[in-house]
Parts: C-alpha cells; sequence; structure tokens
C-alpha cells in the first residue's frame, strides 16, 4: 500500500506540472527551479520547506513587475492556499522570484532541462549560478550548500569564477572562502 | 595514550566512506530524493511537536 508520504512526493510533481502549464499557457515566459530545491537536484537530500522558482514574467504585460497574473491563474485553477510568503500548489508552498538582477537574469537564462523522473523534465538553474547566489545570500545554509555544490562532479570551477568575477561576488567569496575548508577529502566548513 | 583520538588511518577511512555514500545519494533520481526530503520533513515537523509540547507542560 502507498504511504502517504509516497503520495506527498507525488505531488511535488504535480506542483512542477502546473509550473510547466504555467508557462505553455503564457503566463509566465519562462521559469527554472532555485534555491534549495534547484540544489536538491544535484547534491544529497536535505530539509527544505519550500519551492523557489525563478521566472521572467511574460513581456507583453509591460516594465512593470507584478505578481498579480500569476495568482490569478493559480487561484482560477484552485490554487488559492498562501503558505510560508508563497502559493501552495500541490501541497508545497511555491515562492516565485522575478529576475531582479544580472545574476537572477543569467540563471534563468542559462537553466537546463533535468530529469525529476521518466516522464517529466523540469528546468533548472545550474549549480554554478545556485553557488553564486548561495554567496550573495551568505546565510550560514547558504554556506552549507556551497561546501554541497562545490563537491559535485559537474561543478564547473572555472565558469563559477567567472560568474563570480562578473557579477561582483569575488570578495564575498574570498571572505567565505575563509570558512570553507577545501581539504582533499572535499570541502567542508571550517569550524 | 590519548584514547580519545581516532587514528587518521580510520578517519581516512571514515571520511572516505562518507564521500562514496553522499555521491551515491546525489545520484539518486530526484523523484527519489523527494521522498527522503519528505521524510526528513516529517521527522522535522514532529520534532517541532515535541518540542512546543514540552514547552507547554
Amino acid at each position: 500500500m502507498e504511504s502517504r508520504i509516497e503520495r506527498r512526493c507525488d505531488r511535488m510533481k504535480e506542483t512542477f506540472e502546473v509550473i510547466d502549464q504555467m508557462k505553455r499557457d503564457g503566463v509566465i515566459d519562462e521559469y527554472a527551479v532555485a534555491g534549495a530545491v534547484g540544489a536538491l537536484f544535484y547534491v544529497e537530500p536535505f530539509n527544505t520547506e519550500d519551492v523557489d522558482i525563478l521566472i521572467n514574467l511574460n513581456p507583453a504585460d509591460g516594465p512593470l513587475v507584478s505578481l498579480e497574473p500569476i495568482f490569478s491563474y493559480l487561484r482560477e485553477n484552485g490554487h488559492e492556499n498562501l503558505a510560508n510568503e508563497g502559493v501552495e500548489i500541490a501541497g508545497w508552498p511555491v515562492q516565485f522570484i522575478p529576475v531582479s538582477d544580472s545574476l537572477t537574469s543569467e540563471s534563468l537564462l542559462k537553466a537546463e532541462y533535468l530529469q525529476y523522473d521518466d516522464e517529466l523534465r523540469v528546468r533548472v538553474v545550474r549549480p554554478e549560478y545556485l553557488a553564486a547566489e548561495a554567496i550573495k545570500l551568505g546565510r550560514p545554509k547558504d554556506i552549507q550548500r556551497v561546501v554541497s555544490l562545490l563537491e559535485i562532479d559537474e561543478f564547473d570551477r572555472g565558469l563559477f569564477h567567472e560568474i563570480i568575477e562578473k557579477h561582483g561576488l569575488a570578495e564575498r567569496w574570498n571572505r567565505m572562502q575563509n570558512i570553507i575548508d577545501a581539504g582533499s577529502d572535499g570541502p567542508k566548513i571550517r569550524f | 595514550m590519548d584514547t580519545k583520538r581516532i587514528p587518521s588511518e580510520i578517519l581516512g577511512q571514515q571520511l572516505a566512506a562518507k564521500k562514496a555514500w553522499r555521491k551515491k545519494q546525489a545520484a539518486l533520481p530526484m523523484s527519489e530524493k523527494v521522498k527522503i526530503l519528505e521524510k526528513l520533513r516529517a521527522q522535522n515537523r514532529a520534532f517541532k511537536l515535541i518540542r512546543k509540547r514540552r514547552a507547554n507542560s
């Protein structure tokens, strides 16, 4: 018999399906999974409470950024509960984050489709951009995320250094390196 | 002799095993990782509830 947890897992798939449908319906121009759930595509599982979706609003809507078209679309489709500063879609609090600077714009532009399961592909921010965003935020959980991302084989360190230089994060990265121990057995936080 | 100190050879083996386990976990399909995430969330919620009940008792 399927457990409650397994049923809820299928609901995250449903969350991504709703977001993909929003793109097909023209409510959002482009999207990419960012934040902790974005990182989860690349690293070992860890706890997180919500799903961050980086979005480009439809340019036809004009230069003013308003999330109202998204909320009204979701309300019309039965997703009207608010949770954790976001909208609950299929049981998951989802936060829509419009691109706001050069780093987020480029993160969205360079995002790639990754396999969720055998049937569904989801657009996800590349790990180097997730790490750069984490450096920008600099909270303890972001430092831990950078450490985890640095460990993965597909992490392109050359690209990562280009990104942090280009987006003015070199100084923050240098400060963060003081608490990251790049040991031979892999990077870890220095206590 | 400091009995608490773990010999570096054993520590190295432990770290290598941990790294291999993390790599294996990272390679799981996203749908499988979400199942683990849900278990972690359920545990977290249970701990929060226990802490709240203890605080209120």
